[in-house]
């Protein structure tokens, strides 16, 4: 595990096969509200669990069954217990790292070097959830989390694991070459061709597919600033008049892509 | 625009890889060959999408492809009855005896108070008030006391010894993470606190049933505490001293340690709850009983601890090989069990 050439948000982590890969580390703010969306889920089921208890009291007294109401209270008091030390540590276990909490914001524990996390790291960095984040000592946790590189709580240096964003994504699309081609205006491409639209850098072509792949998805606003952006300066080269950026910018991609077949 | 061609070709191999992910466990072995020469193909495409300078959305989606699998590949195997059985007949004793510095330092630490505790409130009675807490000192009188109880109230009684003293012990580990001297403090409180209940006991002349009352459990109780202590040092004796290897790294192998040692812990607690609750106050079991069986529980666990998984391990890995987290030295797991 280095430190990571995109930034220190993220760690890089290199496979048996000799690629290199990079997991985003979860923030501060994105492991808060897992830990508060955990902590409510543990206060409903306390209060869920307190309800039953009440209840079944209630109909032991009155049936003169001290004995079971004693086994009640035996078994309420476990049930409580284990809600606030087993919690985690079953929800790691059993969803590899993951607890509803951290599924819902999207985030996982992984162990130092990527891999999965073990019952023993599970249990070490759980038992120091008590140290670090509760009375009294919530300072010392989040003054752990602001002086470590990778937002690690104290149990995550112990225990060796680190949290990362974990959440699937789909394929990119490729580019509707073809379709732009259909409805393309054969003069502009040309004019694009005449004007040496091949000199381009290819990271700008390659912003500029990007931005066509991902247009629909685009707001309207942010949608037409970006296009007029990436437009405008090809535009003002050439000299072309650029009344629809975004369409400029099909013929672009359009344009090349008959640059390559020729050559 | 290479690589839209490229995409086009290669996005339904990333579709099927994804498809085959979600349901690892129960591919076949054609389909699992067919998976691990898609997850190759993978990531040389992340590789080769890398230095070709590709879109970055491309990039981006192999990467976190390629890191999600890895993640599903490259991980422990999942629970299977030989490696449990294996954690405690061989890696919870190896760890104990590696610790073996730690405990006996843990030890010390409980019986030295407890006898200066002993002599001093041997010395003078009024000092009870100085070494125990008030209501331990209120309840002298009671301590050893043999009642006829229901099950319900011994149930009662071991959920309630099973949530103290698991929570003591978790507080004496944790403590250590404070260089070791909260482990210390509580041993040496603990310690101290039992040789003077001892001695004020025995003023009170209740000292045969009150060591009737503890001698079934208080032997594997206090052992449990120690060994509590012993992982919690193992971890502030790490901050302090890293040896030859890099503080984070000691850490780490000192957490795997204390780790293990404490489901032993939490394990030695469950039966001392049980034995506390149901055997130590019966009027049923005669006193001698209740000795023979505390020394017969503690020689036995400290016995498993010191003798039991000396033999080498058979198999191909050992536990620490495999659990280790350096990617240099872990031994890759076969594909995940789900």
């Amino acid at each position: 595990v280095q430190e990571s050439p995109a930034g220190p948000d993220f760690v890089a982590i290199e496979t048996p096969e000799h690629v290199t890969f990079t997991y985003e580390i979860a923030g501060l703010m994105s492991r808060s509200l897992a830990a508060i969306i955990d902590h409510l889920i543990q206060f409903v089921a306390a209060l869920v669990l307190f309800a039953g208890f009440l209840g079944a009291m209630g109909g032991f007294a009155q049936g003169g069954l001290q004995q079971i109401s004693m086994a009640a209270y035996a078994l309420f008091g476990l049930a409580i217990w284990l809600l606030i030390w087993g919690y985690f540590v079953a929800f790691e276990l059993l969803w590899r790292g993951q607890t509803p909490g951290k599924r819902l914001v999207g985030i996982r524990v992984i162990r130092e070097g990527g891999y999965g996390v073990t019952a023993g790291s599970i249990l070490i960095r759980n038992l120091i959830r008590v140290f670090g984040d509760l009375v009294p000592f919530p300072a010392i946790g989040l003054g752990v989390m602001f002086a470590s590189a990778r937002a690690k709580r104290l149990g995550d240096l112990i225990a060796g694991t680190l949290v990362v964003r974990d959440v699937a994504w789909t394929p990119p699309p490729a580019l509707r070459i073809a379709e732009f081609q259909r409805v393309a205006d054969a003069n502009l491409v040309n004019d694009l061709r005449r004007a040496a639209i091949h000199r381009l850098k290819p990271e700008f072509v390659r912003t500029i597919e990007s931005f066509l792949v991902r247009a629909e998805e685009l707001e309207i606003a942010s949608r037409r600033d970006i296009a007029w952006r990436l437009a405008d300066p090809i535009a003002r080269t050439l000299g072309l008049p650029a009344p629809d950026p975004e369409r400029l910018l099909r013929h672009v991609v359009v344009a090349l892509r008959e640059e390559v077949k020729e050559a | 625009l290479k690589e839209t061609r490229f995409l086009r070709k290669s996005r339904a191999d990333w579709s099927r890889l994804e498809a085959f992910a979600a349901r690892l466990g129960s591919l076949d072995s054609k389909e699992l060959l067919e998976f691990i020469s898609l997850y190759r193909k993978a990531t040389s495409d992340l590789a080769r999408a890398r230095t070709l300078g590709a879109r970055s959305d491309v990039v981006d989606y192999l990467n976190q492809l390629v890191g999600r699998i890895h993640f599903q590949v490259y991980t422990t195997p999942g629970w299977s009855s030989r490696r449990f059985l294996r954690f405690f007949t061989h890696w919870l004793p190896q760890t104990f005896r590696r610790c073996k510095a730690h405990v006996i330092a843990a030890t010390l630490l409980l019986v030295l108070p407890a006898v200066a505790g002993y002599i001093a409130v041997g010395a003078d009675p009024a000092l009870i008030r100085v070494f125990a807490p008030p209501q331990f000192v209120e309840l002298i009188d009671r301590y050893g006391t043999i009642e006829q109880r229901g099950p319900g109230e011994m149930s009662a009684y071991t959920s309630f010894y099973i949530v103290n003293n698991v929570t003591v012990s978790f507080l004496t580990f944790t403590s250590g993470l404070l260089l070791g001297l909260g482990s210390f403090y509580n041993l040496v409180k603990n310690g101290a606190i039992l040789g003077a209940m001892l001695a004020a006991v025995g003023q009170a002349g209740a000292t045969r049933p009150f060591v009737s009352f503890i001698s079934a459990h208080g032997g594997i109780e206090m052992f449990a505490i120690v060994l509590a202590g012993a992982a919690g040092l193992r971890i502030g004796t790490a901050m302090i001293n890293p040896g030859e290897v890099s503080r984070a790294r000691a850490l780490v192998e000192a957490g795997r340690d204390a780790g293990t040692i404490m489901f032993g812990v939490v394990l030695m607690l469950l039966i001392a709850a049980v034995v506390e609750a149901w055997i130590s106050p019966s009027p049923n079991v005669h006193d001698v009983a209740k000795w023979i069986l505390g020394v017969l529980i503690l020689s036995s666990v400290v016995a498993y601890y010191t003798l039991a998984g000396r033999e080498p391990l058979t198999g191909s890995a050992s536990p620490s090989a495999r659990d280790s987290g350096s990617p240099g030295r872990a031994a890759p797991a076969p594909p995940a069990r789900r």
